[in-house]
């Protein structure tokens, strides 16, 4: 079920009206019955993929806290294995199938195809889920749940399936059961609205309508500006997709009375590419900082690594060359969780290359900027550095744009044949671009402006609340109405991270 | 104090929550309403349906898309069959929607054969919902049909597809004065055939085309204007969307429980795009599909030279949409192909030879497709079956 699809509307309506109507006591019992006819609705094979994953994790908390050191360790692992397995089987192994056997005969693809359909919605998200709440436990951060069904809901939470925030227990355990209830039904359908609708705004409006351009500027061979247009749009484009899909989300879950983290903070104002992901699907980068780069830290080899590379340079810079080591290998890992293709490795490859070198030469950067008399904190410098990083997550849409790493590749080389501009691909007709492009300007100056008042702290709420009501109801109607008027568009409807 | 006190007056503003929201979703249906009313374009379909579920009983129906409302002439049709027809093709219709139209006309008709004029673009495009038209759900009046079409076709639609059958593109803005004009028009409210010539008027059809009833479109003049932004494409089996096939599959069913004779046939196209695309591919792609539901299946582009021959100028663009004139003649070809005993005889039987017998392309005044590069080719038929020249 997409979360854009008028089925989803009504299924959301109807949810809501039964969550208010039922004493609060029941209310999360009300939000697993509701996931669970979300998960059937798109297939009932949903329900045994997930009630597993939450089987696994259920059992592995009780065991793993009820055990000693040693057997709750041998616990943790298995159950992150048999997780890991699980993705691994459902989401790689019919992509890596699909590839192998592309050539193969036609009783081996069907069996694929099967396997594909089988490949569970929302797997690459919940599964980070369970792996946080069993590690929680290990690690002593959380305690495990005796009710095998609040650890269902929290697995199986609707909203989140379709594409985050990756959660953790301790986040969500407060929300789902709050002892005082979920609030007022109108309190928190002001809350959430406005944030669907800005979500639906930046998806409808924005993405969808830069996305016509986007595809026909990623197909086929582009050249020179061509590539250069092609990238930005797409950056673009994919911010506004993945971020007003989240809101789209956070606006669902507030209209139930629950909190959801925030995914994004504004990433395009980060000064350098390590905060840029720090700022980007944030859920995701926790996860990976707190459950692979520490973990990975304290890992056997990497600390005989350290202690080999201390022999031989000094501490800090042993330290530095493990951190640059271990970056490269936690964005790979990031990489290819988004899928098998060699682009998402690519991708990986290409953000942990950078963000490693940034580590290695950090002392190299202080002492060029000590003899240039650069001011750290000047304007200029700043300014210069936001600059830099958009350049550098921009040339690496690259390999998102692409179905290959080579073609990526070839792709960011085409683009300084410049002589070779052909920009009539992606504007085809002139009277579409004159038509859409100043409309997309103003959709994006209006995303900048809110975008900046949220880096100076004012928040989404205090924007439009304190206006007079019907400043409020101008405003939402314009948005609400701006969805409508542009959100037709070929081939749009589907969000990009919905299929990761 | 009194000013300040008629200003507060002034600002009125609804006190209770529900009273607010209220007031925000009644200002959003009025802005609706008046989008609707200036934006989405008056409906050929509704005047249509209306047409068939009158009193006649249309023994022959047409269904399609733009291809098939201008490539099937019903007075020729008629005439040489002997059958009472009516050419239900509409511009931009989802293959889902063709069965859910043939069911609302055979809901009431009882017809003995259906023609579907299959146009591979909409098999191969995936997200056709910006022209769809929501009649077949309002103009109706097969509540069974209707439900299954609110079911398994509205329900899927993104909301803004269903609550809003509206957009905001340049067509529609500059055509805002003639929409806004038809809709007044009693003749378009009372679902009056004589509305349609209007209608396309309003949507700026009428330069290039006639209507000359019971739902044909007649191509008068060629426009090299239109060409402006057509490409070669190339088919591909891999783009045809499941749920197309799942959809041809039950307009299949349909048929066979209602006795009722499908035949599917592909309209011959111009010979620039026969020469510059895989028009073999989606042929056989169409053949093998016919084969295993068991219908009737004819590609025009097979037709032996001298049964249809034709140039570009003998389309209106080269998309396909033809002139009336080549329009009478293929509806004529059609017509033997429906009674003929041995229907074969009439086609070659390879591409090649299709090729070879079409006149070399000149190129077209107003049009030039030398800067343009076609898609590169994902899919051809195997060289055993056919082959590409």
């Amino acid at each position: 079920m997409n979360i854009a699809s008028f089925i989803f509307m009504l299924f959301l309506m109807a949810g809501l009206l039964i969550y208010y109507m039922i004493p609060s006591h029941f209310q999360w019992e009300c939000l697993l019955v509701l996931s669970m006819i979300f998960l059937w609705a798109a297939d009932w094979r949903n329900l045994l993929s997930i009630f597993s994953v939450a089987l696994i994790s259920y059992a592995a908390g009780l065991y793993i806290e009820k055990s000693p050191e040693k057997k709750a360790k041998r616990a943790a692992v298995a159950a992150v294995i048999l997780l890991i397995l699980i993705l691994a089987v459902s989401k790689y192994l019919p992509e890596a199938m699909g590839w192998s056997l592309s050539r193969m005969n036609k009783v081996l693809q069907a069996r694929w195809r099967l396997l594909k359909l089988i490949q569970p919605f929302g797997l690459s998200y919940y599964l980070l889920m369970a792996i946080s709440y069993v590690l929680d436990i290990y690690w002593k951060r959380d305690q495990a749940d005796p009710n095998f069904f609040h650890l269902a809901l929290f697995i199986s939470y609707f909203p989140i399936l379709t594409q985050g925030p990756i959660s953790r227990y301790s986040q969500l355990r407060g929300e789902f059961f709050k002892k005082e209830g979920h609030g007022d039904m109108w309190g928190n359908l002001k809350a959430g609205i406005p944030l669907i609708l800005w979500g639906f705004f930046k998806k409808m409006v924005i993405a969808d309508r830069i996305g016509v351009f986007t595809r026909r500027g990623c197909s086929g061979h582009q050249y020179g500006l061509a590539v250069v247009i092609t990238l930005l749009f797409y950056g673009i484009d994919l911010y506004c997709d993945f971020s007003g899909g989240i809101d789209v989300v956070r606006g669902i879950s507030e209209c139930f009375g629950i909190s959801l983290i925030r995914n994004f903070r504004q990433p395009y104002f980060s000064r350098d590419l390590g905060e840029f992901w720090r700022r980007w699907h944030i859920s995701l980068g926790a996860f990976m900082k707190d459950y692979v780069f520490f973990p990975l830290a304290l890992w056997k080899p990497f600390k005989k690594l350290k202690k080999l590379l201390k022999k031989r340079m000094s501490s800090r810079m042993a330290g530095k060359v493990v951190a640059a080591l271990m970056n490269v290998i936690v964005f790979l890992i990031v990489g290819i969780w988004h899928g098998t293709g060699s682009q998402y490795a690519g991708w990986g490859l290409y953000n942990g290359i950078i963000i490693a070198f940034s580590v290695l030469m950090e002392e190299s950067y202080k002492k060029w900027k000590t003899s240039l008399h650069i001011d750290d904190q000047s304007k200029g410098w700043q300014n210069f550095r936001l600059v830099r990083t958009f350049l550098i997550v921009t040339i690496g849409w690259v390999f998102d744009c692409k179905n290959s790493a080579s073609e990526a590749i070839a792709m960011f080389f085409r683009m300084f044949l410049m002589h070779k501009t052909d920009l009539s691909v992606i504007f085809p007709e002139l009277t579409e671009a004159a038509f859409y492009l100043p409309i997309l300007l103003i959709a994006c100056l209006i995303l900048l402006y809110v975008d900046i008042q949220h880096e100076r702290g004012i928040s989404f709420r205090a924007q439009y609340e304190g206006k007079p009501y019907w400043t409020q109801v101008l405003i939402w109607t314009l948005l609400f109405q701006a969805c409508l008027l542009f959100g037709r568009t070929v081939g749009a409807g589907g969000f990009m991270y919905a299929n990761f | 104090m009194r000013i300040s006190e008629k200003k507060k007056k002034k600002r009125w503003a609804p006190e209770s929550r529900p009273g607010k929201t209220a007031c925000f979703v009644l200002v959003n249906l009025a802005v609706m309403f008046l989008s609707a009313f200036l934006l989405k374009q008056p409906s050929i379909l509704k005047t249509e349906l209306a047409q068939v579920q009158g009193p006649v009983n249309f023994d022959t129906i047409v269904v399609g898309d733009s291809h098939g409302e201008t490539a099937v002439n019903p007075d020729i049709l008629d005439g040489k069959l002997g059958t009472v027809s009516y050419n239900c093709s509409r511009r931009i219709m989802p293959v889902k929607d063709i069965y859910y139209l043939m069911r609302e006309v055979c809901y009431h008709n009882k017809p003995k054969t259906i023609l579907y004029e299959i146009d591979p673009f909409y098999w191969t495009t995936p997200g056709i919902s910006l022209g769809n038209d929501t009649s077949i759900f309002f103009a109706g009046s097969d509540m069974k049909n209707k439900t299954d079409y609110f079911m398994n076709e509205m329900l899927e639609q993104p909301f803004a597809n269903v609550i809003a059958d509206y957009r905001f593109a340049p067509r529609n803005v500059v055509q805002i004065p003639g929409t806004a004009y038809v809709k007044l028009q009693p003749a378009y409210r009372h679902h009056e055939e004589a509305s349609i010539p209007m209608i396309m008027k309003a949507l700026y059809m009428g330069e290039n085309y006639e209507y000359k009833g019971r739902g044909f479109r007649y191509g008068i003049t060629y426009s090299p204007g239109l060409n402006r932004s057509f490409r070669p494409s190339q088919f591909s089996e891999k783009k045809v969307a499941k749920s197309n096939k799942v959809y041809f599959h039950k307009m299949a069913e349909f048929c066979r429980k209602k006795g009722i004779r499908l035949v599917c046939f592909y309209s011959a196209l111009p010979p620039y795009r026969l020469q510059h695309e895989n028009s073999n591919a989606a042929g056989h792609f169409f053949a093998k599909l016919c084969k295993k539901e068991n219908v009737e299946y004819y590609n025009m582009n097979y037709l032996k030279p001298d049964l249809l021959p034709r140039t570009d100028y003998d389309y209106v663009d080269l998309d396909g949409h033809m002139l009336g004139e080549l329009a009478d003649r293929q509806t004529a070809v059609l017509a033997d192909i429906l009674k003929s005993d041995d229907p074969e005889s009439m086609f070659v039987d390879s591409y090649d030879e299709v090729l070879k017998a079409l006149p070399k392309f000149q190129g077209l005044p107003g049009w030039d497709p030398e800067p343009w590069e076609t898609e590169s080719s994902t899919e051809n038929v195997s060289a055993e079956t056919e082959s590409e020249s």
